[in-house]
């Protein structure tokens, strides 16, 4: 069974039933142990997913249907303060932030410690002990004697270590990760991925991470799931996506990266951008940018059509009729 | 930390040194000879030497400042021209009334104002975070002697609940002391609770968007325990600065205050002062509330570096 099932999700800004949509009929799956990986230009609603999966939406977003089933209960069911129950204990999430998401009066041991003493009921011991605990684990050299520093002592990389050690502190069944590397330096962004990675295996948790970097999605991924407008685009295991990538979208990202085969020297921007919350074509939101764009693709969004088992794809011309190796390279 | 106390403590002294030497000032500042207010048609050109002298106005300005900083050192502030004590002890006779009236304001202000601003701010938007504000906005622009005299006009004239002024002392009629002090708090910290109210509504708007308070949403806290130890100390910096300024008003307000409620504090020493031109009380006095303001400061700096770590590096 899926640890996280996510179901028709949509998103909107707003009141009233023609609130413009950030997020549209998003569905997917994860299981335990998994990593999903969710990839999409800025803009493309991989915040406001996990900010809806979490229950953290903020006036005036709001999530406006679908369900999310988290281990087999609905946790849209039971209202704000059931959703609050779960984060801390099943949920947890890394911000990509590290210099503001902590406290910035707050020791480290307390930030930690709150999770274990309020959400987990520990004793203020037993908490003190088992944040050491959590600091090693995440690898902050001396962790004892962090405990009573302030987030304005560490460095950013440490900084991030010390929010995933709050997010394990509730041995949580959903880690959700945005963009945690995006505000480090390159050599801390591998460090802390591989932690995230170690440290994911080794529970068993399921990982949804957010990131713009395909070379993170090529390291970390089981799953891919690419997001174009607030809708899935393709969703595939890494292998598929980096190997036959069915959706135009897919095929333009990974066709901007520069690859080292190729000389380097490819690197292709998509033209255009992505288009406005509100301002939305009818039919597939790629059209406007879709260098395979028929007129079949103006009336009606493509629903997320199964390809093969390990592939669906929301596109009326999936490949675009042609195989990315038939693709004349760009120089 | 100690260093931070240090530092601070010495960047008072040259602050003192200033207050002081416009406390002496007052003197000249204030317009007419200031011998005038004492003597009458029938004093001789004598009594006018010996009040000149008693004044120390007869020696050339720069040696009366050495005087006067050499006097204040040494914690003598004159004799009153009018009452015969020493200025000293009128002063610290009547102080524990004023600090007394100014504390219990500066309580009720903070705790009010502040429990005002943050319920409006966790409502922004919302008719009751409207309400909250106007009252605010209401109690901000009231005079404080005119809101007393409305308060004695209802509370005292009309309901006969309270007495409309003069103090109790406490060890003589507790109840009586408690009802003697009311009115004189309410009138003081009405002004102040709009005040803080919001300052504190927008410190808390802005802690409030800010990422770690949804963090701290994500660890599944209760709203209210997050508000209250995440929102609130990280709001606490703007609301403390307010404080100490409010400190300050309250003191220079508690002079009206007392005046209107009939209460033998400072502040209606030194308006009988003024008025008598009584000139070693308006410059003791002045001094003592200065000082008074800057030990506020002091402690406000004090409590910024306690709650923020940052401070302390500066
Ligand atoms: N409070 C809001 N009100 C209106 N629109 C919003 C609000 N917050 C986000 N949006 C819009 O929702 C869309 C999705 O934003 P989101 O932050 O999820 O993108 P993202 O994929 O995370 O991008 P990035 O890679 O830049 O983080 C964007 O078009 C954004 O402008
Ligand atoms: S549906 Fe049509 S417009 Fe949309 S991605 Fe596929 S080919 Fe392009
Ligand atoms: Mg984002």
């Amino acid at each position: 069974m899926s640890m996280l099932k996510v179901e028709n999700l949509t998103t909107v800004v707003g009141s009233g039933a023609s609130a413009p949509s950030v997020l549209e009929d998003v569905s997917f799956t994860l299981d335990a142990g998994e990593v999903l990986c969710v990839v999409g230009e800025s803009g493309s609603g991989k915040s406001m997913l996990a900010l809806t999966i979490m229950g953290l939406l903020g006036f005036p977003v709001r999530r406006a249907g679908g369900r999310i089933i988290l281990d087999g209960d609905d946790i849209t069911a039971g209202g704000t303060s059931a959703w609050r129950q779960r984060r801390g204990r099943d949920l947890s999430m890394i911000f990509q932030e590290p210099m503001t998401s902590l406290n910035p009066i707050m020791r480290v041991g307390e930030q930690i410690g709150e999770v274990l003493r309020l959400r987990k009921g520990m004793s203020a011991d037993e908490a003190r002990r088992r944040a050491v605990e959590l600091l090693e684990r995440v690898e902050i050299p001396a962790a004892a004697s962090r405990l009573a520093a302030f987030p304005h002592e560490l460095s950013g990389g440490m900084r991030q270590r010390v929010m995933i050690a709050v997010a394990l502190a509730a041995e949580p069944k959903l880690l959700i990760a945005d963009e945690p590397t995006t505000a480090l330096d390159v050599t801390i962004q591998a460090q802390i991925l591989d932690l995230l990675r170690d440290i994911q295996a080794e529970s068993g948790m399921a990982l949804m991470l957010i990131t713009h970097d395909l070379g993170v999605v090529a390291e970390m991924a089981h799953k891919v799931m690419v997001l174009y407008a607030g809708r899935v685009a393709e969703m595939a295991d890494v292998k598929t996506v980096f190997d036959a990538p069915a959706h135009p979208y897919t095929q333009a990202l990974l066709a901007s990266i520069p690859s080292l085969d190729s000389g380097g020297d490819r690197l292709v921007t998509i033209p255009g951008s992505v288009p406005g919350v509100g301002l939305m074509p009818k039919g597939c939101r790629f059209a406007p940018r879709c260098p395979h764009v028929k007129e079949a693709c103006r009336p009606a969004p493509p629903p997320l059509a199964i390809l093969e088992a390990s592939q669906s794809v929301a596109c009326l011309r999936p490949f675009g009729y042609v195989r990315r190796e038939e693709t004349p390279t760009h120089g | 930390m100690r260093d931070y106390l240090l530092r601070r403590l010495v960047s008072v002294i040259p602050v003192l040194f200033l207050v002081s030497l416009m406390s002496f000032a007052v003197i000249w500042i204030i317009p007419g000879d200031p011998t005038a207010a004492f003597l009458d048609a029938s004093s001789t050109p004598e009594d006018v030497a010996r009040l000149r002298e008693m004044l120390g106005l007869d020696k050339p300005p720069l040696v009366q400042m050495a005087e006067w900083y050499g006097r204040v050192l040494t914690g003598d502030l004159g004799q009153s021209i009018l009452l015969r004590i020493p200025v000293l002890s009128a002063i610290l006779e009547r102080l524990p009334l004023t600090l007394l009236l100014a504390t219990l304001a500066l309580i009720l202000a903070v705790g009010l104002g502040v429990a005002a601003g943050t319920f409006a701010a966790t409502r922004r938007g919302t008719w009751a975070d409207q309400s909250v504000m106007s009252l605010a906005l209401l109690g901000l622009s009231v005079p404080d002697f005119w809101l007393g005299l409305l308060l004695i006009v209802v509370f005292s004239v009309q309901l006969g609940w309270l007495p409309s002024g003069g103090y109790v002392p406490l060890l003589d009629d507790p109840l009586g002391w408690a009802k003697s002090m009311v009115l004189p708090t309410i009138t003081l910290a009405v002004v102040q609770v709009g005040f803080i109210a919001r300052m504190t509504r927008s410190a808390m708007l802005d802690v409030i968007s800010q990422d770690f308070m949804r963090t701290a949403d994500s660890k599944g806290l209760s709203g209210l325990y997050i508000i209250l130890r995440h929102g609130l100390p990280n709001a606490m910096m703007p609301i403390l600065t307010v404080t100490g300024i409010i400190a300050g008003a309250l003191l220079g307000s508690a002079v009206v205050v007392e005046q209107v409620f009939a209460l033998p504090g400072v502040g209606r020493l030194i308006i009988g002062g003024i008025l008598s031109r009584d000139y070693p009380i308006i410059q003791g006095g002045l001094l003592f509330l200065t000082v008074i303001y800057l030990l506020i400061n002091l402690v406000v700096d004090l409590l910024y570096a306690t709650i923020d770590p940052r401070v302390r590096l500066e």
